[in-house]
Protein backbone atom coordinates (compact mmCIF):
# COMPACT_ATOMS: atom_id res chain seq x y z
CA UNK A 1 0.00 0.00 0.00
CA UNK A 2 1.43 3.36 -0.95
CA UNK A 3 1.21 6.38 1.28
CA UNK A 4 -0.74 8.35 -1.28
CA UNK A 5 -3.49 5.79 -1.67
CA UNK A 6 -6.88 7.30 -0.92
CA UNK A 7 -8.78 5.26 1.61
CA UNK A 8 -12.51 4.70 1.49
CA UNK A 9 -14.73 4.78 4.55
CA UNK A 10 -16.24 1.43 5.60
CA UNK A 11 -19.69 2.83 4.73
CA UNK A 12 -18.58 4.23 1.36
CA UNK A 13 -21.26 2.38 -0.62
CA UNK A 14 -23.95 3.74 1.72
CA UNK A 15 -22.75 7.28 0.88
CA UNK A 16 -22.92 6.40 -2.80
CA UNK A 17 -26.49 5.26 -2.27
CA UNK A 18 -27.16 8.73 -0.82
CA UNK A 19 -25.63 10.24 -3.99
CA UNK A 20 -22.73 11.89 -2.18
CA UNK A 21 -20.23 14.13 -3.95
CA UNK A 22 -16.88 13.09 -2.55
CA UNK A 23 -13.75 15.01 -1.65
CA UNK A 24 -10.37 14.10 -0.27
CA UNK A 25 -9.61 14.84 3.35
CA UNK A 26 -6.46 13.71 5.20
CA UNK A 27 -6.01 10.78 2.82
CA UNK A 28 -9.65 9.69 2.91
CA UNK A 29 -12.39 9.86 0.34
CA UNK A 30 -15.19 11.46 2.32
CA UNK A 31 -18.60 12.93 1.43
CA UNK A 32 -18.40 16.66 0.62
CA UNK A 33 -22.16 17.03 0.36
CA UNK A 34 -25.20 15.08 -0.70
CA UNK A 35 -27.60 17.77 -1.86
CA UNK A 36 -26.42 21.23 -0.85
CA UNK A 37 -24.09 22.44 1.89
CA UNK A 38 -26.61 25.07 3.00
CA UNK A 39 -29.49 22.58 3.21
CA UNK A 40 -27.39 20.12 5.19
CA UNK A 41 -26.17 22.91 7.47
CA UNK A 42 -29.73 23.99 8.19
CA UNK A 43 -30.85 20.43 8.85
CA UNK A 44 -28.33 20.21 11.70
CA UNK A 45 -29.19 23.65 13.10
CA UNK A 46 -32.95 23.05 12.97
CA UNK A 47 -33.53 19.30 13.21
CA UNK A 48 -30.97 16.51 12.85
CA UNK A 49 -28.22 15.29 10.53
CA UNK A 50 -25.75 12.41 10.39
CA UNK A 51 -22.03 12.63 9.64
CA UNK A 52 -19.70 9.72 9.00
CA UNK A 53 -16.44 10.73 10.67
CA UNK A 54 -14.88 7.28 10.75
CA UNK A 55 -11.68 8.73 9.27
CA UNK A 56 -10.73 9.97 12.74
CA UNK A 57 -8.24 8.06 14.86
CA UNK A 58 -9.40 5.99 17.84
CA UNK A 59 -7.02 4.90 20.56
CA UNK A 60 -7.66 3.10 23.82
CA UNK A 61 -5.36 3.91 26.74
CA UNK A 62 -5.52 1.40 29.57
CA UNK A 63 -3.48 0.13 32.49
CA UNK A 64 -2.71 0.94 36.10
CA UNK A 65 -0.75 4.07 35.14
CA UNK A 66 -3.08 5.26 32.36
CA UNK A 67 -4.27 8.32 34.29
CA UNK A 68 -0.75 9.42 35.21
CA UNK A 69 0.38 8.96 31.64
CA UNK A 70 -2.46 11.01 30.18
CA UNK A 71 -2.10 13.75 32.78
CA UNK A 72 1.46 14.19 31.47
CA UNK A 73 0.76 14.20 27.70
CA UNK A 74 -2.68 15.87 27.75
CA UNK A 75 -3.11 19.57 28.58
CA UNK A 76 -6.45 19.45 30.38
CA UNK A 77 -6.96 17.99 33.83
CA UNK A 78 -8.42 14.50 33.81
CA UNK A 79 -9.26 14.57 37.49
CA UNK A 80 -11.90 17.18 36.56
CA UNK A 81 -13.98 14.38 35.07
CA UNK A 82 -15.45 11.14 36.38
CA UNK A 83 -16.12 7.85 34.64
CA UNK A 84 -18.78 8.45 31.99
CA UNK A 85 -17.49 11.89 31.08
CA UNK A 86 -15.35 13.28 28.30
CA UNK A 87 -13.01 16.25 28.07
CA UNK A 88 -11.46 18.29 25.26
CA UNK A 89 -7.79 19.18 25.34
CA UNK A 90 -4.47 19.21 23.55
CA UNK A 91 -1.36 17.15 23.04
CA UNK A 92 1.54 19.58 23.18
CA UNK A 93 5.19 19.29 22.23
CA UNK A 94 7.89 20.41 24.71
CA UNK A 95 7.91 23.88 23.07
CA UNK A 96 4.21 24.25 23.82
CA UNK A 97 3.22 23.81 20.16
CA UNK A 98 -0.04 22.02 19.47
CA UNK A 99 0.59 18.46 18.35
CA UNK A 100 -3.11 17.64 18.13
CA UNK A 101 -6.47 18.46 19.66
CA UNK A 102 -8.34 15.48 21.02
CA UNK A 103 -11.30 14.36 23.10
CA UNK A 104 -10.61 11.93 25.93
CA UNK A 105 -13.50 9.74 27.11
CA UNK A 106 -13.17 8.26 30.56
CA UNK A 107 -14.67 4.78 30.44
CA UNK A 108 -13.48 3.51 33.80
CA UNK A 109 -10.70 3.92 36.33
CA UNK A 110 -7.53 3.90 34.22
CA UNK A 111 -9.53 3.14 31.08
CA UNK A 112 -9.70 5.87 28.45
CA UNK A 113 -10.64 6.27 24.81
CA UNK A 114 -9.10 9.07 22.74
CA UNK A 115 -10.36 10.40 19.42
CA UNK A 116 -7.62 12.10 17.42
CA UNK A 117 -7.45 13.87 14.07
CA UNK A 118 -7.03 11.77 10.92
CA UNK A 119 -4.12 13.81 9.60
CA UNK A 120 -2.09 13.44 12.80
CA UNK A 121 -3.13 9.92 13.77
CA UNK A 122 0.14 8.20 12.91
CA UNK A 123 2.27 10.90 14.49
CA UNK A 124 0.08 10.85 17.60
CA UNK A 125 0.41 7.10 17.82
CA UNK A 126 4.21 7.25 17.57
CA UNK A 127 4.37 10.21 19.92
CA UNK A 128 2.24 8.51 22.57
CA UNK A 129 4.35 5.36 22.28
CA UNK A 130 7.59 7.34 22.62
CA UNK A 131 6.34 8.92 25.84
CA UNK A 132 5.16 5.64 27.25
CA UNK A 133 6.67 3.93 30.22
CA UNK A 134 5.38 0.92 32.15
CA UNK A 135 1.83 0.26 33.26
CA UNK A 136 0.06 1.61 30.19
CA UNK A 137 -1.23 -0.18 27.09
CA UNK A 138 -2.21 1.61 23.90
CA UNK A 139 -4.61 0.02 21.45
CA UNK A 140 -5.25 1.46 18.00
CA UNK A 141 -8.86 0.79 16.96
CA UNK A 142 -8.69 2.59 13.62
CA UNK A 143 -9.91 -0.30 11.50
CA UNK A 144 -12.44 -1.82 13.86
CA UNK A 145 -14.57 1.16 14.91
CA UNK A 146 -16.83 3.41 12.90
CA UNK A 147 -17.94 6.88 14.02
CA UNK A 148 -21.36 8.28 13.23
CA UNK A 149 -22.09 11.76 14.55
CA UNK A 150 -25.81 12.41 14.99
CA UNK A 151 -26.15 16.14 15.52
CA UNK A 152 -28.95 18.66 15.93
CA UNK A 153 -31.78 19.58 18.32
CA UNK A 154 -33.74 16.45 17.36
CA UNK A 155 -30.83 14.06 17.88
CA UNK A 156 -31.99 12.95 21.37
CA UNK A 157 -35.40 11.99 19.93
CA UNK A 158 -33.87 9.93 17.16
CA UNK A 159 -31.38 8.10 19.36
CA UNK A 160 -33.94 7.47 22.09
CA UNK A 161 -35.99 5.59 19.50
CA UNK A 162 -33.03 3.75 17.98
CA UNK A 163 -31.61 2.53 21.30
CA UNK A 164 -34.85 2.38 23.32
CA UNK A 165 -33.50 4.49 26.15
CA UNK A 166 -33.74 8.18 27.01
CA UNK A 167 -31.12 10.47 25.50
CA UNK A 168 -32.76 13.76 26.51
CA UNK A 169 -31.08 13.99 29.89
CA UNK A 170 -27.53 13.32 28.73
CA UNK A 171 -25.35 16.22 29.79
CA UNK A 172 -22.96 17.62 27.22
CA UNK A 173 -19.64 15.71 27.28
CA UNK A 174 -21.06 12.67 29.03
CA UNK A 175 -20.46 9.21 27.59
CA UNK A 176 -21.79 5.73 28.07
CA UNK A 177 -21.27 2.22 26.75
CA UNK A 178 -24.43 0.48 25.62
CA UNK A 179 -25.27 -2.76 23.84
CA UNK A 180 -26.75 -2.74 20.33
CA UNK A 181 -27.26 -5.93 18.30
CA UNK A 182 -25.22 -7.82 20.90
CA UNK A 183 -22.24 -5.53 20.40
CA UNK A 184 -20.84 -3.02 22.83
CA UNK A 185 -20.84 0.52 21.47
CA UNK A 186 -19.69 3.78 23.00
CA UNK A 187 -21.76 6.94 22.72
CA UNK A 188 -20.53 10.38 23.69
CA UNK A 189 -22.58 13.58 23.92
CA UNK A 190 -19.91 15.32 21.87
CA UNK A 191 -19.67 16.83 18.41
CA UNK A 192 -18.27 19.49 16.13
CA UNK A 193 -21.36 21.52 15.31
CA UNK A 194 -22.32 23.58 18.38
CA UNK A 195 -25.64 21.76 18.56
CA UNK A 196 -26.89 19.12 20.91
CA UNK A 197 -25.54 15.89 19.49
CA UNK A 198 -23.90 12.53 19.89
CA UNK A 199 -21.00 10.61 18.48
CA UNK A 200 -21.45 6.86 18.22
CA UNK A 201 -18.41 4.59 18.17
CA UNK A 202 -19.58 1.21 16.91
CA UNK A 203 -17.88 -1.90 15.54
CA UNK A 204 -17.61 -1.67 11.75
CA UNK A 205 -19.54 -4.96 11.44
CA UNK A 206 -22.79 -3.44 12.70
CA UNK A 207 -22.36 0.09 11.42
CA UNK A 208 -24.45 -0.33 8.30
CA UNK A 209 -27.30 -1.73 10.34
CA UNK A 210 -26.91 1.13 12.80
CA UNK A 211 -26.88 3.75 10.06
CA UNK A 212 -30.05 2.33 8.55
CA UNK A 213 -31.78 2.19 11.94
CA UNK A 214 -30.89 5.87 12.51
CA UNK A 215 -32.32 6.89 9.15
CA UNK A 216 -35.44 4.80 9.65
CA UNK A 217 -36.12 6.37 13.07
CA UNK A 218 -35.03 9.79 11.90
CA UNK A 219 -37.34 9.90 8.89
CA UNK A 220 -40.09 11.69 10.81
CA UNK A 221 -37.56 14.42 11.74
CA UNK A 222 -36.42 14.79 8.11
CA UNK A 223 -33.01 13.44 9.09
CA UNK A 224 -30.39 13.72 6.36
CA UNK A 225 -26.79 12.78 5.70
CA UNK A 226 -24.41 15.72 6.11
CA UNK A 227 -21.06 16.07 4.39
CA UNK A 228 -17.75 17.70 5.20
CA UNK A 229 -18.81 20.93 3.51
CA UNK A 230 -21.48 21.60 6.15
CA UNK A 231 -19.24 20.15 8.84
CA UNK A 232 -16.85 23.01 8.12
CA UNK A 233 -19.49 25.77 8.09
CA UNK A 234 -21.12 24.42 11.27
CA UNK A 235 -17.87 24.19 13.23
CA UNK A 236 -16.64 27.59 12.04
CA UNK A 237 -19.85 29.37 13.10
CA UNK A 238 -19.21 28.23 16.66
CA UNK A 239 -15.43 28.77 16.40
CA UNK A 240 -14.33 25.19 16.83
CA UNK A 241 -10.81 25.16 15.45
CA UNK A 242 -9.64 22.83 12.71
CA UNK A 243 -6.30 21.18 13.33
CA UNK A 244 -3.74 21.80 10.58
CA UNK A 245 -5.51 24.98 9.57
CA UNK A 246 -6.35 27.09 12.63
CA UNK A 247 -3.60 25.53 14.74
CA UNK A 248 -0.55 23.34 14.28
CA UNK A 249 2.74 22.42 15.93
CA UNK A 250 3.99 25.98 15.39
CA UNK A 251 1.16 27.59 17.33
CA UNK A 252 0.58 27.47 21.05
CA UNK A 253 -2.71 27.31 22.93
CA UNK A 254 -2.10 30.86 24.16
CA UNK A 255 -1.99 32.11 20.57
CA UNK A 256 -4.91 29.96 19.44
CA UNK A 257 -7.20 31.09 22.26
CA UNK A 258 -7.15 27.62 23.82
CA UNK A 259 -5.61 28.50 27.17
CA UNK A 260 -8.82 27.23 28.81
CA UNK A 261 -7.83 23.71 27.77
CA UNK A 262 -4.56 23.91 29.72
CA UNK A 263 -4.63 23.24 33.44
CA UNK A 264 -1.54 24.95 34.82
CA UNK A 265 -2.19 23.56 38.29
CA UNK A 266 -0.80 20.19 37.14
CA UNK A 267 2.41 19.33 35.33
CA UNK A 268 2.10 18.48 31.65
CA UNK A 269 4.26 18.32 28.59
CA UNK A 270 4.72 21.84 27.19
CA UNK A 271 3.69 23.57 30.42
CA UNK A 272 7.10 25.17 31.09
CA UNK A 273 7.25 26.67 27.60
CA UNK A 274 3.71 28.00 27.93
CA UNK A 275 4.43 29.60 31.29
CA UNK A 276 7.40 31.38 29.73
CA UNK A 277 5.27 32.56 26.84
CA UNK A 278 2.59 33.76 29.24
CA UNK A 279 5.17 35.86 31.00
CA UNK A 280 6.57 37.34 27.79
CA UNK A 281 3.15 37.77 26.20
CA UNK A 282 2.05 36.38 22.85
CA UNK A 283 3.00 38.08 19.59
CA UNK A 284 0.20 36.70 17.41
CA UNK A 285 -3.37 35.82 18.20
CA UNK A 286 -6.17 34.00 16.47
CA UNK A 287 -9.03 36.40 15.81
CA UNK A 288 -12.58 35.93 14.61
CA UNK A 289 -13.61 38.35 11.91
CA UNK A 290 -16.48 39.12 9.62
CA UNK A 291 -16.35 40.60 6.14
CA UNK A 292 -19.40 42.85 5.72
CA UNK A 293 -19.08 43.10 1.92
CA UNK A 294 -16.78 42.35 -0.98
CA UNK A 295 -16.63 38.58 -1.08
CA UNK A 296 -15.64 35.65 1.07
CA UNK A 297 -12.26 35.47 2.79
CA UNK A 298 -10.86 31.96 2.45
CA UNK A 299 -8.03 29.88 3.85
CA UNK A 300 -4.64 31.31 2.90
CA UNK A 301 -5.75 34.84 1.97
CA UNK A 302 -3.45 37.60 3.20
CA UNK A 303 -4.43 39.98 5.99
CA UNK A 304 -3.06 43.49 5.60
CA UNK A 305 -2.87 46.68 7.58
CA UNK A 306 -2.06 49.65 5.33
CA UNK A 307 0.39 48.11 2.87
CA UNK A 308 1.82 45.54 5.21
CA UNK A 309 0.92 41.90 5.36
CA UNK A 310 0.24 41.21 9.03
CA UNK A 311 -1.28 37.76 8.88
CA UNK A 312 -3.24 35.12 7.08
CA UNK A 313 -6.77 33.75 7.03
CA UNK A 314 -6.76 30.21 8.43
CA UNK A 315 -10.45 29.44 7.88
CA UNK A 316 -13.09 31.40 6.07
CA UNK A 317 -16.50 30.74 4.66
CA UNK A 318 -19.97 32.07 4.13
CA UNK A 319 -22.03 31.49 7.25
CA UNK A 320 -25.35 29.93 6.24
CA UNK A 321 -26.91 30.83 9.61
CA UNK A 322 -25.79 34.46 9.67
CA UNK A 323 -25.79 35.00 5.90
CA UNK A 324 -22.42 36.70 5.88
CA UNK A 325 -18.74 36.00 5.37
CA UNK A 326 -16.89 34.96 8.51
CA UNK A 327 -13.44 33.64 9.28
CA UNK A 328 -10.46 33.13 11.53
CA UNK A 329 -6.87 34.26 11.15
CA UNK A 330 -3.70 35.08 13.00
CA UNK A 331 -2.70 38.72 13.41
CA UNK A 332 -0.23 40.53 15.70
CA UNK A 333 -1.73 40.83 19.18
CA UNK A 334 -2.02 44.63 18.82
CA UNK A 335 -4.64 44.18 16.10
CA UNK A 336 -6.64 41.51 17.91
CA UNK A 337 -9.07 43.60 19.97
CA UNK A 338 -12.80 43.28 19.24
CA UNK A 339 -13.71 46.04 16.79
CA UNK A 340 -10.25 46.26 15.20
CA UNK A 341 -10.30 46.47 11.44
CA UNK A 342 -7.92 45.27 8.76
CA UNK A 343 -7.94 44.41 5.07
CA UNK A 344 -8.17 40.96 3.57
CA UNK A 345 -6.93 40.55 0.03
CA UNK A 346 -9.69 38.93 -2.01
CA UNK A 347 -8.82 38.56 -5.72
CA UNK A 348 -6.19 41.33 -5.52
CA UNK A 349 -8.62 43.72 -3.87
CA UNK A 350 -8.39 44.96 -0.29
CA UNK A 351 -11.67 44.21 1.46
CA UNK A 352 -12.41 45.49 4.96
CA UNK A 353 -12.83 42.97 7.78
CA UNK A 354 -13.70 43.56 11.44
CA UNK A 355 -12.73 41.58 14.52
CA UNK A 356 -15.85 40.31 16.27
CA UNK A 357 -16.69 38.33 19.34
CA UNK A 358 -16.89 34.57 18.93
CA UNK A 359 -18.71 32.28 18.62
CA UNK A 360 -20.31 33.87 15.59
CA UNK A 361 -23.40 31.78 16.15
CA UNK A 362 -24.92 30.45 19.34
CA UNK A 363 -27.81 28.05 19.53
CA UNK A 364 -30.89 29.61 21.08
CA UNK A 365 -33.74 27.48 22.27
CA UNK B 1 -30.31 18.31 -16.91
CA UNK B 2 -31.86 21.00 -18.99
CA UNK B 3 -29.85 22.75 -21.76
CA UNK B 4 -32.28 24.82 -23.82
CA UNK B 5 -31.77 24.42 -27.57
CA UNK B 6 -32.34 28.14 -28.08
CA UNK B 7 -29.07 28.94 -26.28
CA UNK B 8 -25.41 28.54 -27.17
CA UNK B 9 -22.80 27.33 -24.69
CA UNK B 10 -19.11 27.73 -23.91
CA UNK B 11 -16.92 24.84 -22.76
CA UNK B 12 -16.41 26.83 -19.54
CA UNK B 13 -20.17 26.37 -18.83
CA UNK B 14 -21.59 29.78 -19.69
CA UNK B 15 -24.72 30.03 -21.82
CA UNK B 16 -25.25 32.84 -24.33
CA UNK B 17 -28.37 34.24 -25.96
CA UNK B 18 -28.72 36.84 -28.69
CA UNK B 19 -30.95 39.76 -27.82
CA UNK B 20 -31.09 42.22 -30.70
CA UNK B 21 -27.48 43.01 -31.43
CA UNK B 22 -26.19 42.06 -27.97
CA UNK B 23 -25.40 38.79 -26.24
CA UNK B 24 -26.76 37.93 -22.80
CA UNK B 25 -24.80 35.41 -20.71
CA UNK B 26 -25.19 33.31 -17.59
CA UNK B 27 -24.18 29.96 -16.14
CA UNK B 28 -25.46 26.61 -17.39
CA UNK B 29 -27.48 24.29 -15.24
CA UNK B 30 -24.47 21.99 -15.04
CA UNK B 31 -22.30 24.82 -13.62
CA UNK B 32 -25.04 25.87 -11.25
CA UNK B 33 -25.40 22.35 -9.90
CA UNK B 34 -21.65 21.87 -9.56
CA UNK B 35 -21.35 25.13 -7.61
CA UNK B 36 -24.47 24.63 -5.49
CA UNK B 37 -25.39 27.32 -2.93
CA UNK B 38 -24.22 30.46 -4.76
CA UNK B 39 -23.73 33.10 -2.07
CA UNK B 40 -21.82 35.91 -3.77
CA UNK B 41 -21.51 37.35 -7.25
CA UNK B 42 -19.07 39.96 -8.52
CA UNK B 43 -20.13 41.59 -11.79
CA UNK B 44 -18.01 43.47 -14.33
CA UNK B 45 -18.23 47.25 -14.61
CA UNK B 46 -20.48 48.59 -17.35
CA UNK B 47 -18.38 49.75 -20.26
CA UNK B 48 -15.60 47.26 -19.61
CA UNK B 49 -14.08 45.64 -22.69
CA UNK B 50 -13.99 41.87 -22.34
CA UNK B 51 -12.38 39.17 -24.46
CA UNK B 52 -13.86 35.81 -25.36
CA UNK B 53 -12.68 33.15 -22.92
CA UNK B 54 -11.32 35.66 -20.39
CA UNK B 55 -12.67 35.86 -16.84
CA UNK B 56 -14.99 38.82 -16.35
CA UNK B 57 -17.16 37.95 -13.34
CA UNK B 58 -16.81 35.90 -10.17
CA UNK B 59 -19.26 33.57 -8.53
CA UNK B 60 -18.73 32.19 -5.03
CA UNK B 61 -20.47 29.23 -3.52
CA UNK B 62 -20.10 28.18 0.10
CA UNK B 63 -17.19 25.95 -0.84
CA UNK B 64 -15.13 28.08 -3.29
CA UNK B 65 -14.82 30.97 -5.74
CA UNK B 66 -15.01 30.50 -9.54
CA UNK B 67 -14.49 32.71 -12.57
CA UNK B 68 -17.18 33.37 -15.13
CA UNK B 69 -15.80 33.79 -18.67
CA UNK B 70 -16.99 36.05 -21.45
CA UNK B 71 -18.60 33.91 -24.17
CA UNK B 72 -17.81 36.56 -26.80
CA UNK B 73 -15.59 39.65 -26.96
CA UNK B 74 -17.08 43.10 -26.69
CA UNK B 75 -18.22 45.75 -24.29
CA UNK B 76 -20.32 45.13 -21.18
CA UNK B 77 -23.54 47.09 -21.63
CA UNK B 78 -25.73 45.70 -18.83
CA UNK B 79 -25.26 43.68 -15.67
CA UNK B 80 -27.82 41.90 -13.52
CA UNK B 81 -27.60 43.97 -10.32
CA UNK B 82 -30.31 41.82 -8.73
CA UNK B 83 -27.73 39.04 -8.35
CA UNK B 84 -25.72 41.08 -5.88
CA UNK B 85 -28.61 41.11 -3.43
CA UNK B 86 -29.98 37.73 -4.42
CA UNK B 87 -27.15 35.49 -5.64
CA UNK B 88 -29.21 32.31 -5.20
CA UNK B 89 -31.04 33.20 -8.43
CA UNK B 90 -28.06 31.58 -10.15
CA UNK B 91 -29.24 28.30 -8.63
CA UNK B 92 -32.98 28.74 -8.85
CA UNK B 93 -33.30 30.30 -12.32
CA UNK B 94 -29.98 29.96 -14.12
CA UNK B 95 -31.38 30.60 -17.62
CA UNK B 96 -33.74 33.41 -16.60
CA UNK B 97 -33.43 35.77 -13.63
CA UNK B 98 -29.98 34.33 -12.96
CA UNK B 99 -28.36 35.98 -16.04
CA UNK B 100 -25.03 37.77 -15.39
CA UNK B 101 -24.28 40.37 -18.05
CA UNK B 102 -24.98 41.61 -21.56
CA UNK B 103 -22.21 42.18 -24.08
CA UNK B 104 -22.21 44.34 -27.17
CA UNK B 105 -20.04 42.09 -29.35
CA UNK B 106 -17.03 43.59 -31.12
CA UNK B 107 -16.91 40.88 -33.81
CA UNK B 108 -19.54 38.63 -35.32
CA UNK B 109 -17.52 35.46 -35.92
CA UNK B 110 -17.23 34.39 -32.25
CA UNK B 111 -20.91 33.55 -31.90
CA UNK B 112 -20.49 30.65 -34.32
CA UNK B 113 -17.62 29.23 -32.30
CA UNK B 114 -19.98 28.63 -29.36
CA UNK B 115 -21.49 25.16 -28.90
CA UNK B 116 -25.08 24.20 -29.53
CA UNK B 117 -26.86 22.37 -26.71
CA UNK B 118 -26.22 18.89 -28.17
CA UNK B 119 -22.49 19.47 -28.58
CA UNK B 120 -22.25 21.00 -25.11
CA UNK B 121 -23.95 17.96 -23.61
CA UNK B 122 -21.55 15.60 -25.35
CA UNK B 123 -18.62 17.68 -24.06
CA UNK B 124 -20.01 17.23 -20.55
CA UNK B 125 -20.38 13.50 -21.06
CA UNK B 126 -16.81 13.18 -22.32
CA UNK B 127 -15.39 15.06 -19.35
CA UNK B 128 -17.37 12.82 -16.98
CA UNK B 129 -15.31 9.81 -18.17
Amino acid sequence: MSLTEIKKLPLHTEHERFHANFMEFAGWKVPLSYTSIVEEHEAVRKSVGVFDVSHMGKIFVEGERATDFLEWVFSNRLSKISCGQAIYGLLLNPEGGIFDDVIVYKLGENRYFIVVNAGTREEDWNWLNRNLDGGVTLRDQMESLNILAVQGPKSPEVLSEVFKCDFHQWPSFSCREIVFKNEKILIGATGYTGEKGFEIFAPVGISKELLRAIFERGASYAIRPVGFGARDTLRLEVKYLLYGQDMDAKTTPLEAGLEWTCDFSKDFLGRQALLKQKERGVLKKLVSFEVPKGGIARHGYAIRQKDQTIGQVTSGTFSPSLKKAIGLGYVPAVFSAIGSEFDIIIRDKAVRARVVKAPFYRHTV
Amino acid sequence: MNFPKTLKYAKTHEWARREGSSVVAGLSEYAQKELSDVVYVELPAIGREVKQGQPCAVVESVKAAFDVYAPVSGKIVKVNKTLEANPSLVNTDSYGEGWFFEIDPSTSGEWDSLLDSGTYESVLQESAH
